[in-house]
């Protein structure tokens, strides 16, 4: 009985309370008081401006940030066709020339037949000086503001070389410091890499010359890698990175150095968006048309050696074959493809009062 | 749950007094409730728009850094083969004057060439490196004479690690391209870094540190005060070191 | 199924229904979600720098609260083994509260890691290239999605046969789902806990003892919070709560916070009598490195109330008075949400691999996107149980009026 009366009157058994607190399906009711439907309008009113306001600072959104049904649709770097790469390369260069006023030349590099790229670097030499670090930034388009480096140089006491030890922050008038020596990290393009493993998307892979690279258009920002990296080779895009425009380079010239760099490729230094990771990629498009890394060539004291393991006469080969190499944190099997060495004494050196000569201002 | 399938048919004493108190509730004191909730909303509504913060990210730049500095250009630009020196403006070779001033000795006080500065350890005397007679020329330890050119291998007779290691691209500097075949590949040699009167590599310097988001103040350079148990490692750099060289 | 959509139709109605408390307590959960949503889509627009973390650290609190609200959720097997496996009557009766705490609970970390996602945009990725089984992510994509749905067919399924007033197919429909939810529940805090121990780059994180320790204090946080909650259910609606049922969850939480404490102590002493470099991070969670000892304050409160939640539990005449069982859950609820939440995910970025010290402090704008979260947890919570009690009393049946709906038919023939 009570069923009929429910489905006579179908949805509508409305009453001043269950409609209150303004569920719109009672409120077009005819049969409706006058009291509830001014409450169920006054508290469906009331949700709907909260929920505007709530959701109000969208309206700033950038329109770069809303992706277009073909970015939204653009596939994974391994699945992407000719086509669909040069279709993809070319919304990034639309991207880049709205956004920063600069026609990119930009390529997708693949890796090179025969080529494992090691890097290695004698710790002997270096000095400290972190050109290398700024060079990487003038190259691969780093956002300037929020800083963001893929170099890290540590300043190590003599007796260990205990990472924990470095000192990130030393500011001298010069360096080297004599007590002190100095070791950069930066991502070590391990062969069993502990970032790759995690993702959960397959954003970042290992290339066939062993770089380490990651599809900034297909990573979810999750940032599992960069708890995964033993080395804290990986960076986040906290904010949409920002770099100069030439027109504002031309109008206050000090910030030269902001400069955005148009020769880019799509695995490496083609700026990135907010949200996604980002980590070193030995200049691949550099390195895979034969050039050296950008933080190798800066390097004034020639302290960093890169070149091609699978060539028996490179530079790196050599240097594993005939120096006492070390790879940082080895326990965990990680198996970088960055090698650390020091050099012998140079017995001629022996005698030398270097103090006397280094380390002076 | 199949429990409380039963639980409908034969509902407890109290189970039902509850329900009905459950279902009076609805009855008592939520018409004003009710009429509040538009209102309420409306206020949260002027709040989120008026007074909420908004969120901000503090500005990490990196700092500005001289780009001319970030160059791959050798530290030295060596002397070329022959060798030419400029004399009061004047481009000149060595042994226009050379040839005509009797060579002098090592030791004596140098009239000319006072801006050289020997610092090369135990080499110190002119006539170890440079040819007596012939001052366009280097000497090597058995009296051959060679081109500026060829200055590796002077080098090479004492530093024989050195040069062992600069061969096998181990020590120096190599640009332009990894691979040996590519015709970019080049190898600087000892002279386009070492100052051959001085070669320690003079210090410089730093380019500016990390500044990342929220960093913060860095950390203090005084690991040691990290951790109270005194490391017998860092003995000889800790202690003694840091507290002369930090404050320059 | 028109039933059952008139059935979802009657459910959403009564979400709407009750007293001034009721109303008061669900504006409030609505205006808290709002000011969350806010602050998220601030955060959508500005991008992850409105949070307080870092390169270094870059990790925070939601993926604190993911992690402990993963182990609430697991908890609620803690009603379903006794109920379903020892056949206890009392929890029988309010284990599908404990369920539906899961459901409720499973989308609050849902809501918790989508929140930390860089680009949410991109979500589909996720199905397009799923890395699975190497990635422990997409291992816990898999299994918290997957309770959510066991979770929901099994209360959804309860529910609705009530409302029918039919008997429920158990062989078939119920008992195979709730077996496999049992081990599912283990599942998902395991799994969660595996993500973080398989993280050789992490010796904070790279102990075998994790997950363990993972399950122990979910086993006491999550049933500390259903005694809680049945309270409540007790005390504002129709529905009766068998105190054997707050007995038996005194006892699973007694045992389960004995064991965490254990599981802690051996922790701390490999870590702290080796003294090894790897405890550097342990180190700046209990005592701080130098100046730098943010966590320390909150460390040390969750000791304190574990502890004391711990005593309280085992005083000789803590059985008789139901308040002290509720100071100790409430004592234990925050200890273990510090100790697990920041206390586990923070300290493992500090120092950073490479040894550089960059602390994390919580933005506001960070807080109040949790905040948000939890009270859209709470609310959804609150309707699930508004529309369970009055079904599960025979109070909402297909063929019954509601007390509230029978108001209304009244005044429409007035």
């Amino acid at each position: 009985m009570t069923l009929r009366i429910f489905e006579g009157k179908g949805a509508s058994g409305e009453s001043r309370r269950p409609c209150g607190s303004g569920a719109g399906a009672c409120s077009s009711r005819p049969g409706m008081t006058r009291r509830s439907f001014l409450r169920a309008s006054a508290g469906a009113t009331g949700g709907l401006a909260a929920f505007a306001a709530a959701i109000s600072p969208l309206k700033d959104l950038d329109s770069g940030d809303i992706p277009d049904l073909d970015t939204f649709l653009q596939k994974h770097y391994k699945e992407m066709s000719e086509a669909e790469m040069n279709a993809a390369l070319d919304r990034i260069r639309a991207r880049v020339e709205e956004r920063y006023k600069v026609r990119p030349d930009i390529r997708d590099i693949k890796p090179m037949d025969g080529v494992e790229f090691v890097y290695a670097l004698n710790l002997s030499r270096c000095i400290g000086c972190r050109r290398c670090v700024h060079a990487c930034v003038d190259e691969n388009n780093q956002s300037r503001d929020p800083e963001i480096q893929y170099i890290r140089v540590l300043e190590m006491p003599r007796g260990t070389t205990d990472i924990e030890q470095g000192n990130h922050h030393y500011e001298r008038a010069r360096v080297p410091d004599e007590n002190h020596y100095y070791m950069p990290i930066q991502c070590h393009q391990c062969a069993n890499p502990p970032c790759v493993k995690v993702c959960p998307v397959e954003a970042t892979w290992q290339e066939p010359d062993g770089i380490t690279v990651i599809d900034y258009d297909w990573c979810i920002g999750c940032r599992y890698c960069e708890a995964a990296c033993p080395y804290w080779a990986r960076r986040f895009n906290f904010v949409e990175p920002r770099l100069a425009s030439p027109e504002e380079i031309a109008k206050t010239p000090d910030i030269e150095s902001k400069r955005l760099n148009p020769e880019m490729s799509y695995l490496s230094n083609r700026p990135r968006s907010k949200g996604v990771m980002e980590k070193c990629h030995f200049c691949l498009h550099r390195t895979r048309q034969g050039k050296m890394p950008r933080c190798l060539e800066v390097c004034p004291v020639g302290a960093r050696k890169f070149g091609n393991v699978l060539d028996p006469d490179s530079d790196v080969s050599n240097i594993l074959r005939t120096k006492r190499v070390f790879v940082l944190k080895a326990e965990l099997g990680t198996l970088p493809r960055f090698f650390y060495y020091f050099d012998e004494r140079d017995p001629t050196a022996e005698d030398l009062p270097a103090m006397e000569h280094g380390g002076q201002p | 749950m199949a429990k409380s399938f039963e639980g409908v048919a034969h509902e407890p004493e109290d189970g039902h007094r509850r329900s009905a108190r459950g279902a009076r509730s609805a009855g008592g004191g939520d018409g004003v409730a009710t009429l509040l909730v538009g209102p309420v909303l409306l206020v949260v509504a002027a709040v989120i728009v008026f007074a909420m913060p908004r969120a901000e990210v503090p500005s990490s730049p990196t700092p500005l850094v001289r780009t001319e500095l970030l160059t791959d250009a050798p530290l030295r630009t060596p002397l070329g083969d022959p060798p030419r020196t400029f004399i009061a403006g004047f481009e000149r070779r060595c042994n226009e004057c050379h040839s005509i001033i009797e060579p002098g000795d090592s030791r004596d006080e140098l009239l000319q060439h006072q801006d050289i500065k020997l610092a090369h350890g135990l080499n110190d005397d002119c006539y170890n490196c440079h040819a007596r007679d012939d001052r366009e020329k280097l000497v090597l330890r058995d009296g051959s004479m060679v081109g500026y050119a060829q200055s590796v291998h002077l080098c090479a007779q004492c530093h024989g690690r050195m040069y062992r290691d600069w061969t096998r691209g181990a020590h120096g500097k190599t640009l332009g391209s990894w691979d040996r075949s590519n015709p970019a590949f080049r190898r600087l040699t000892c002279v386009q870094c070492h100052d051959p009167h001085a070669p320690m590599m003079p210090p410089l310097e730093p380019m500016p540190g990390p500044k990342t988001l929220r960093m913060g103040e860095p950390a203090p350079a005084d690991h040691s005060k990290l951790s109270k148990r005194r490391n017998p490692l860092l003995m000889w750099s800790i202690d003694g070191a840091e507290k002369e060289g930090g404050d320059h | 199924m028109t039933e059952y959509l008139r059935f979802l139709y009657r459910c959403f109605r009564l979400s709407f229904v009750g007293d001034w408390k009721y109303y008061a307590w669900m504006v409030f959960l609505t205006c808290i979600s709002l000011f969350g949503l806010n602050a998220y889509c601030q955060q959508l627009v500005t991008g992850l720098g409105t949070t307080g973390m870092t390169d270094q650290v870059s990790w925070g609190l939601y993926i604190a609260n993911f992690t402990y609200l993963v182990g609430v959720a697991a908890a609620a097997v803690m009603l379903v083994i006794p109920a379903y496996i020892y056949k206890n009557k009392d929890l029988h009766d309010v284990v599908i509260f404990g369920e539906l705490l899961a459901v409720a609970v499973i989308i609050m970390c849902l809501l918790f890691v989508t929140v930390d996602l860089g680009r949410p945009d991109r979500f589909i990725h996720l199905f397009l290239r799923f890395n699975f089984p190497l990635s422990m992510l997409t291992w816990d994509v898999i299994v918290l999605n997957g309770y959510l749905l066991l979770n929901l067919h099994i209360c959804g399924y309860l529910i609705y046969c009530t409302y029918r007033r039919r008997e429920p197919n158990k062989k078939l429909f119920l008992i195979p789902f709730v077996l496999i939810a049992i081990v599912w529940a283990i599942s998902i805090h395991t799994v969660t806990a595996f993500l973080y121990s398989g993280l050789g780059g992490r010796p904070f994180w790279n102990h075998a003892i994790i997950a363990p320790r993972f399950i122990a204090s979910a086993f006491a946080a999550g049933p500390a919070f259903i005694i809680l909650t049945l309270q409540v259910i007790d005390r504002f609606t129709s529905h009766h709560v068998p105190i054997g049922a707050l007995r038996t969850l005194r006892q699973v939480v007694t045992v389960a916070l004995t064991i965490n404490v254990f599981l802690l102590i051996s922790e701390m002493f490999t870590e702290f009598y080796t003294g090894a470099e790897h405890a550097r991070s342990m180190h700046y969670l209990y005592f701080g490195l130098g100046e730098y000892d943010a966590l320390v304050p909150w460390i040390w409160t969750a000791i304190v109330l574990n502890s004391t939640a711990l005593v309280l539990l085992y005083l000789p005449h803590a059985k008789r008075g139901l308040w002290i069982l509720n100071v100790s859950c409430v004592l234990m609820i925050v200890g273990i949400w510090i100790e697990k939440g920041m206390g586990l995910i923070v300290p493992a970025f500090i120092p950073t691999p490479i040894g550089e010290i960059v602390e994390y402090t919580p933005t506001l704008n960070e807080i109040l996107v949790c905040l948000g979260i939890w009270a859209f947890g709470l609310l959804l919570y609150t309707i699930m149980v508004r529309i369970t009690v009055p079904v599960l009393n025979g109070e909402l049946t297909s063929d019954t009026l509601h007390p509230s709906e029978m108001e209304s038919v009244r005044h429409e023939t007035v």
